[in-house]
């Protein structure tokens, strides 16, 4: 976090409750001196996230923005546990993000959602609906249910080579839905999507949100307005670090302003 | 565990076609060469009181070998060519457990081939007048399983351990001394220096097992001690691997 972001910046506490609510809650994420350097075969270094600190309270909808490369997919990898950082402590319920999720599971919506070229929609779902631990009847019921609310009734027979970007993540977006879950982390979820099924998205959010008070969903995504209007927090990321965070109001300018002087100041460093 | 369990037969019907494919090549590649089965190798193994058994053993052996690492390859880089990683394996599953039951499926097809390849060549054989190579059905299912374990370990490890392009020429790397070990007269340095690679003698101690001959079991438990070890490694590196789709 960049010191005196209060004399810059809005003051965090503005309009609302002050950001100590988020650490005096019960922590569900906490990440500290999470560091993640990519080498190239160039052997170039890129400094993915560079001591990024962070608490996240269960329940929790929080949107992290920044520029592209800034690190959110690289952080929700580490909370996924898909990649392993290089330095630092990462906690999901009090244990190692890889021990949670393979005692547990965590939703996961990839920047670009990649599928099984020769498996056909249905089946895609069958397969991760059965890892996810459904059996019997059980399996084409939970699988009718996602497909027709990603609107894919009609394209389950469909394979998976030949689906546009937009249906790809609908594909997604159905998988996440197969088993409920505690923690969501929705890499560019609107990425692709029509205005029609980011209209529906939105719904889905907030209905995932509204069914469980202890669900956290934590999103990445470079539309300001809808971040406004889905999230309770902005975390802005900026080469591999946290440097700003702060309460969102509903108001996508005010949040757009705020983004935009943070990125600025970070820059100007 | 349960959940890849039943994951299992979905895992068997991926690899069937790769499966077919490979009992067509072994086919293909063993018909002009069992004319010659009875001539033997030079270096004298030869199943007792079984002419030409031991060499269309070591034809099979050699072919499934060639075949093992076409299976083994896609069980690790598989899913980061196909890039389902992050819905996969953010499921409540053990990543080694279901890298594990890919391995394993593998296997089974493999046995699968071995089982199919051998039925063909006895009736051919037998059609023709002979009186049959010998490789018995549960020598199939032997020779599939220490091909499988020696060569479909290592090709998992390379295949945790490197990606796609490099796996495939790593398992070509197995294969290639594995095949002048199988396939050359042992006076050939070539072969000599490929014998580190101990099919043959594996081969063999699988024949001797089921045979009950029991000083030649400790070569196949030595060696499948060996395969398991680099098992056991492939699956811990696959797991802990930072996931990066292969484009």
């Amino acid at each position: 976090m960049r010191p005196g972001a209060e004399s810059v910046l809005p003051k965090p506490t503005d309009g609302g409750q002050p950001l100590d609510q988020y650490v005096t809650r019960k922590r569900l994420i906490e990440l500290s001196g999470v560091s993640k350097t990519y080498r190239r075969r160039n052997r170039q270094r890129i400094n993915a996230l560079a001591g990024l600190d962070l608490r996240i309270a269960a329940g929790s909808t929080v949107a992290f923005v920044g520029p592209n490369g800034a690190g959110k997919s690289t952080l929700f990898g580490v909370l996924a546990g898909l990649i392993r950082p290089d330095r630092g402590r990462t906690l999901v319920h009090g244990v190692a993000p890889v021990a949670y999720v393979c005692s547990r599971g965590v939703g996961m919506l990839p920047d670009r959602v990649r599928l099984p070229d020769r498996l056909t929609v249905r089946e895609t779902l069958v397969r991760l609906a059965i890892l996810d631990g459904c059996s019997g009847d059980a399996i084409p019921r939970s699988v009718d249910r996602v497909l027709d609310l990603a609107g894919l009734g009609d394209r389950a027979g469909d394979r998976c080579v030949g689906l546009s970007h937009g249906l790809r993540q609908r594909v997604g977006i159905a998988q996440l839905l197969l088993r409920p879950r505690e923690v969501l982390l929705l890499d560019e979820p609107l990425s692709g999507l029509d205005p029609v099924w980011r209209a529906r998205f939105r719904e889905l959010f907030e209905q995932l949100r509204r069914e469980s008070s202890g669900r956290t969903l934590l999103l990445s995504s470079h539309e300001l307005g809808e971040t406004a209007r889905l999230t309770e927090r902005v975390v802005v990321i900026d080469a591999g670090r946290v440097i700003d965070d702060f309460p969102t109001r509903g108001d996508s300018e005010a949040l757009e302003r705020r983004v935009l002087s943070a990125l600025q100041w970070a820059r100007d460093r | 565990m349960s959940s890849i369990a039943a994951l299992f037969p979905r895992l068997l019907r991926d690899k069937l076609p790769r499966s077919i494919a490979a009992t067509g090549l072994v086919l293909l590649l063993t018909s002009p060469l069992l004319r010659f089965g009875e001539s033997g190798f030079a270096d004298g193994y030869m199943a007792q009181g079984v002419p030409g058994a031991a060499s269309t053993a070591n034809l099979v052996g050699l072919l499934l070998a060639l075949t093992a690492p076409w299976l083994a390859e896609g069980v690790v880089s598989g899913v980061r060519r196909s890039g389902s990683g992050p819905l996969l394996l953010t499921r409540p599953i053990s990543r080694p457990g279901f890298y594990f039951a890919r391995w394993l499926a593998g296997f089974v097809c493999l046995a699968g081939v071995a089982i199919v390849v051998s039925a063909i060549i006895n009736l051919v054989w037998r059609a023709n007048g002979g009186a049959g190579p010998g490789l018995s059905l549960a020598g199939s299912i032997g020779a599939g399983l220490v091909i499988w374990l020696w060569v479909g370990s290592i090709v998992l490890l390379l295949s945790a351990v490197l990606e796609r392009g490099e796996a495939l020429a790593g398992a070509l790397l197995v294969a290639i001394p594995v095949a002048l070990t199988a396939s050359l007269p042992t006076t050939d340095p070539l072969a000599a220096a490929a014998r580190i690679l101990p099919v043959r003698q594996m081969l063999g101690a699988a024949r001797a097992l089921l045979a009950g001959d029991v000083p030649v079991q400790s070569t196949l438990v030595t060696t499948g001690g060996w395969s398991l070890a680099i098992l056991g490694v492939g699956l811990f590196v696959a797991s802990r691997r930072d996931w990066q789709a292969v484009d």
